[in-house]
């Protein structure tokens, strides 16, 4: 019977009440949980039993209430849905052969929950930009772009969009290097997602202290107040997902 | 109104949740372990079908 | 996950849902080569990758009008080269029935192509 593993953490004193929060769990939730222990770490896990039902949405939103409701209390890493093992010895293996990189990341995220901050444009500020830009005075734009041929015209379109585009990419790195260094006193843990849409100005992970979490709602609304154009959304507190992405052998 | 409120704020909470729980955390790969099926097409699977029994046997089939 | 987790936000929600699926992954991306498809996958591939050298021949244009070194008749000549490059483009791309959209990679870890 396969193995669902949901979450790792420390086998410390701190951690000792986790059997009680399990059984809770289990009477909830209809799902057997079991601690599997090594000397220095405890895996979440449940046997799958019956048929293999196909998976959907709910499955997986299911999977991860579960370890949303432990890492409420407690420092854990979260599996990604599907981390299923053959048998109980493997589990316990695979704890041991990564015991060092699972004690060093879990040190990492100790007492500390993850949030996602983001900042859009809205989108009635992204066609304001737009129109400024089109009715710009041409003088900002190179003498040698103006004229009345299809081609000059068609470049002196393509420049406006690089430098719009320009433009855009400059304002993003100044926001973000703003963020990071107001977000010092709070967390060095920021991470920048790359692969943002064009609404986007900021897509960031945060790992914060349990005990900062008003001083992150108090700096989220700050940030709304110095940029009253633009959204600022602040979700979380999550368990460590993107502060957690070690890949086992 | 409020209504609304309440479904797009949880569609936002499920969007988050999904990309999280799916494309994140702690990954096993190797021998001793026997993924469902890879993830990817997991993700892609409910992404585009969100449930469906025929397509979740064929992606077992491709793996 | 019964409780809120959003905890602050400002402006339409409909817009945030709607960002935040569009940076999902999708379907986009990827090239299912079977024997029935190989062709449209095969000129997928080769226009995404001409699509990437046309747009980098753009950005590197426009640097170069940044740099202010253009004669007139250079400035006239490259407008016209880049406007038909982009029409043909557009020909290619109607003929197979692709949008801009199907004509990137996703490239995993480091993200899109284009």
């Amino acid at each position: 019977m396969p193995i669902i593993i949901y979450a790792i953490l420390e086998a410390s004193p701190a951690n000792e009440s986790i059997s009680h929060i399990i059984q809770t769990l289990s009477v909830k939730s209809g799902i057997q949980f079991e601690l599997l222990t090594t000397n220095e770490l405890i895996a979440i896990v449940s046997t799958k039993t019956g048929e293999t039902s196909a998976i959907c949405q709910e499955e997986v939103l299911r999977y991860a209430a579960i370890i949303d409701a432990i890492a409420k209390q407690y420092s854990i890493l979260p599996m990604r849905y599907g981390s299923v093992a053959a048998s109980h010895a493997d589990v316990k293996a695979l704890l041991e052969k990564n015991s060092d990189s699972f004690i060093k990341v879990l040190k990492k995220v100790q007492n500390k929950e993850e949030y996602s901050l983001r900042l859009l444009f809205s989108h009635q500020h992204q066609v304001d930009h737009l129109n400024d830009e089109d009715i710009a005075p041409t003088q900002s734009l190179p003498e040698i772009l103006q004229g009345d041929t299809e081609n000059k015209k068609y470049l002196l379109n393509k420049y406006r969009k690089h430098i719009l585009e320009e433009n855009r990419a400059k304002y993003i790195e100044h926001i973000q290097s703003m963020l990071v260094r107001d977000l010092q006193k709070i967390t060095e843990l920021v991470e920048f997602n790359k692969k943002i849409t064009h609404a986007f100005i900021v897509d960031a992970v945060l790992l914060i202290d349990r005990s900062a979490k008003s001083e992150l709602l108090a700096f989220v609304a700050h940030l709304q107040s110095i940029y009253p154009e633009h959204n600022v959304i602040l979700t979380g507190p999550w368990a460590p997902y993107n502060f957690a992405q070690i890949k086992l052998e | 109104m409020q209504d609304d409120l309440y479904d797009i704020n949880k569609e936002i909470t499920i969007l988050d949740v999904l990309d999280r729980v799916l494309t994140k955390g702690v990954v096993i790969t190797g021998d001793i372990v026997i993924s469902v099926a890879d993830i990817d097409l997991i993700y892609l699977g409910l992404r585009v079908l969100l449930s469906s029994v025929e397509t979740m046997e064929k992606m077992k089939a491709v793996n | 996950m019964d409780e809120d987790k959003i905890l602050f936000y400002a402006g339409s929600a409909n817009e945030i849902v709607e960002e935040l699926e569009k940076m999902k992954p999708g379907t986009q991306g990827r090239i299912n080569a079977t024997p029935e498809n190989v062709e449209s996958g095969l000129a997928k591939l080769v226009l995404t990758l001409i699509e990437l050298i046309r747009k980098l021949i753009e950005k590197q244009a426009m640097r170069r009008i940044d740099g202010g070194s253009l004669t007139d008749d250079q400035i006239e000549n490259l407008g016209e080269t880049l406007m038909k490059l982009e029409n043909k483009m557009d020909e290619l791309k109607k003929i197979f029935n692709f949008t801009d959209k199907d004509l990137n990679l996703n490239l995993g870890p480091l993200g899109d192509l284009l």
